[in-house]
């Protein structure tokens, strides 16, 4: 009774608990191998007794010689082919030890691999990079096989899971990878399946996306009706870079991709229309992309298309119906833009206001050609003078001298293409877009004050956890933070800079920051209710009005 | 009627045969553990078994074809039981006729019964089945008869061993013919005749991979569309099948013909 409580009472550690195991199991190997040995033993002395006995049994005179050899030389053959049967096992244990099993291979290289990382990393590195393999090509398994070319690509496939996980070339995985997949394309181009996995598998592999690219186009190219994998493709560069300045070419990749699996898709008219859900979302998916890489145009008139289709969920409906407010005003918003870009062109300086710019734009039918085509009331309400609206009932703010600051620090610049169009962007707000904007950045900058009370004790020395005090010491803090190995995550810097400045504000006034809650108090054009007044009539179809009424 | 009769005899004495069911014992194994190689694999794990199943009954039933066929005649004339046939009022092309149907026969009832595991056991995996694995199953009959005609053809002019050799080079370039015209035509630069050779070769050679529709067929199957090939196509490849297999046999009558025992 003592013993159960007394066991009850103090458990196992588990640190013990797998030593223990350890240790019993390596007594029962080494029990099983101290058996092994003593059977060996016996019956090596046994087949040596055998034929030693039958060399010295005595010979029966009344029997001839070949007789005597019949009749008793049948225990002397049986110790006879004991002992061959004994040398065999020991030559093949001897050879096993020398060569060892595959699992003993991959031990041992472990154990190297672990002596050289004491050493020195290259030293680690040099032998990773000594393991070869021979791969055979895809053409010379399919004359092996016969023609049997499908049962090859399984053979092939089989055989890369093995690798995938295994410690052969750790960290160099991506190019022997490569060669097994491809191998797996030139014997079965259509298994389309694999050629998705296999490319998650790349992509997880290398962090450089344009060599998994080059994978999937090579597969896309041999499935011109397949929409799985220009989807796959496209998902590659769906997750942003960690580089922001990135972000425009992995959205235009991703768009172009999922376009074309769009394409694809709607070919089958079949499927085009089971999967009529799958369809809107995948251009609600393409229009965000779109508008990421600075295509506001094309990015509204799909959202628009999507929160029109009465084929698409509800849901979707009304997400892309907001989402188009921000295309659509980031689509007005250029077209300010470019007005705004001709007139300081043409006059030497930026409008006073955009109306001023909309008049000129107007008297000349060449200009009025290149103009978005707007509604009858709309143009009759610019050319009196009505202040032009953003799509979620904002005005544009115009501020000529903001744009000229902007024009003398970007002239000079051999970076900057077109510094009047660049200072164009600085002279014109749409308070919509800066708005929700603004929403997005004080979310994260209220996220990293919540990471600041929880690491500052660690990294900023002894101090109890608190909220930074104010913006610049959170900036600080994050730069010290996201030091190198540790990376500067793709949310933080897009919402933020790559220079994690804080202090910065979309809406160009400073942060209400309250540094007792970490908190940041957004001004009133933030308000939801208020930013969004217009989701609904979006969502019903109407467009709202490009001036004030 | 006497090529009924031998034909009978043929198929009684091969479904006898120890060979015959250790390879259909070895079939059904390799389709019964097809699943199980498709439980190792991150993806296309009924596609992996379809691949080994189909595989496993064209594989079997051509060494069926090969090893029992090439021994037939040699074995009658071993046993001196094909003095005893001969002596009676058959003509030789009877009994050329009659070893073939029987072999063929044996050769149907191994693909028939091979098919049928393969087809149940998809079935019961659900694994998708639709007419192009049958039409592969179909060609892969087809195939056999080509195969089995070789074997006859060899084993009326050569002893076993040859005979067994003869057929499954003959069965291994059949299968390649396809690339061994591509052979030729990358050479052309440095031995232009040999193109033309090779091309002579394509055409005198058994294609047996035209019967080959397994890789599309569970393709289509996978994709839910119902064949793998056109009929028009199925049925040139059937005519094909059939003139070569008449070819085989003539052949092997005239060469039946000339011997002696």
């Amino acid at each position: 009774m003592g013993w159960v409580v007394l066991a009850e009472a103090a458990p196992v550690p588990d640190w013990l608990q797998s030593r223990v195991l350890r240790h019993e199991q390596e007594a029962s190997l080494e029990t099983l191998r101290s058996l092994g040995y003593n059977l060996y033993l016996a019956l090596f002395v046994l087949g040596a007794l055998l034929l030693l006995s039958w060399a010295c049994w005595p010979r029966e005179r009344a029997l001839t010689w070949r007789k005597w050899r019949c009749e008793r030389g049948l225990p002397g053959l049986a110790g006879a082919l004991l002992l061959l049967l004994l040398c065999a096992v020991s030559q093949q244990l001897t050879i096993d030890e020398r060569r060892g099993f595959i699992a003993d291979v991959q031990r041992r290289m472990e154990a190297e691999l672990r002596r050289a990382a004491a050493v020195s990393p290259q030293e680690r590195e040099n032998i990773i990079r000594s393991q070869y393999m021979y791969l055979p090509e895809g053409d010379s398994l399919r004359y092996l096989t016969l023609g049997n070319t499908a049962l090859a690509a399984d053979y092939l496939w089989l055989t890369s899971l093995q690798y995938v996980s295994s410690p052969f070339r750790q960290q160099h995985k991506f190019g022997l990878m490569r060669r097994f997949y491809q191998g797996i394309m030139d014997l079965d181009p259509h298994w389309i399946e694999i050629h998705v996995n296999a490319g998650r598998i790349l992509s997880a592999l290398d962090p450089n996306r344009t060599r998994t690219e080059q994978f999937f186009l090579h597969a896309i190219t041999q499935n011109p009706d397949d929409y799985l994998l220009p989807m796959e493709a496209g998902r590659l560069y769906v997750v942003p870079p960690t580089d922001p300045r990135l972000l425009k070419v992995y959205s235009e990749k991703a768009s172009y991709y999922f376009e074309k699996a769009r394409d694809r898709f709607e070919k089958d008219p079949e499927r085009a229309r089971s999967g009529a859900a799958t369809l809107a979302s995948l251009e609600d998916l393409i229009a965000r992309l779109k508008m990421e890489a600075g295509y506001h145009q094309v990015a509204r008139d799909y959202l628009w298309k999507v929160s029109q289709d009465p084929s698409a969920p509800e849901a979707l409906r009304r997400i892309s119906s907001l989402a188009w407010l921000q295309a659509e005003s980031l689509y007005r918003q250029d077209v300010w833009y470019r007005l705004v870009a001709e007139y300081r062109a043409r006059h030497g300086q930026f409008p006073r206001s955009l109306t001023d710019a909309f008049r000129e734009a107007l008297a000349s039918p060449e200009e009025r050609q290149r103009l978005p085509a707007m509604r009858r009331e709309d143009v009759e309400a610019g050319l009196r003078g009505a202040p032009p609206l953003d799509a979620y009932g904002h005005l544009f703010r115009c501020d000529p001298a903001a744009g000229e600051a902007a024009l003398r620090e970007l002239q000079g610049r051999a970076d900057v293409r077109d510094p009047v169009a660049e200072a164009a962007a600085k002279a014109v707000l749409s308070p919509g877009v800066q708005a929700q904007r603004a929403i997005q950045v004080a979310s994260i900058i209220e996220a990293m004050a919540v990471l600041f009370r929880s690491e500052c004790e660690e990294v900023l020395g002894v101090r109890p956890p608190c909220f930074p005090r104010d913006l610049v010491e959170l900036s600080a803090f994050l730069n010290t933070y996201y030091r190198p190995p540790r990376d500067k995550p793709f949310t933080v810097t897009d919402a933020i800079g790559l220079d994690l400045d804080c202090t910065r504000n979309p809406l160009g006034a400073a942060w209400d920051y309250q540094p007792a809650e970490g908190r940041i108090q957004l001004p009133a054009i933030c308000v939801p209710d208020d930013l969004f007044r217009n989701k609904l009539a979006a969502f019903e179809g109407q467009s709202p009005p490009c001036f004030k009424p | 009627m006497n090529v009924l009769a031998i034909a009978l005899n043929t198929f009684r004495e091969a479904v006898r045969d120890k060979l015959l069911h250790l390879l259909l014992g070895f079939a059904f194994l390799l389709i019964l553990v097809s699943r199980a190689v498709g439980w190792v694999s991150y993806g296309g794990e009924k596609k992996i078994m379809t691949d080994l199943g189909l595989t496993a009954v064209w594989l079997f039933t051509a060494l069926v074809s090969i090893f029992i066929g090439t021994g037939m005649i040699y074995k009658e004339i071993d046993k001196r039981t094909l003095y005893a046939i001969l002596s009676k009022p058959i003509h030789r092309w009877e009994f050329m006729l009659g070893k073939y149907f029987g072999l063929l026969l044996t050769t149907f009832v191994c693909w028939l019964v091979l098919s049928l595991v393969l087809l149940g056991y998809m079935k019961l995996m659900a694994a998708p089945l639709t007419v192009a694995i049958v039409q592969a199953l179909v060609l892969t009959f087809c195939e056999m008869m080509v195969v089995t005609a070789l074997a006859l053809f060899f084993s009326s002019a050569s002893t076993p061993l040859l005979s067994a050799i003869f057929t499954c080079l003959v069965f291994g370039v059949g299968q390649l013919t396809l690339w061994i015209v591509d052979l030729g035509f990358m050479a052309r630069g440095t031995v232009p005749w040999l193109e033309t050779l090779l091309r002579a070769g394509y055409r005198m050679l058994p294609n047996l991979h035209n019967f080959n529709v397994r890789q599309a067929a569970v393709q289509a199957a996978d994709r839910g569309i119902g064949t793998a090939i056109s009929a028009e196509q199925m049925q040139a490849v059937v005519l094909y099948g059939l003139a070569y297999t008449a070819a085989l046999l003539l052949a092997s009558i005239l060469v039946f013909r000339r011997r002696s025992f």
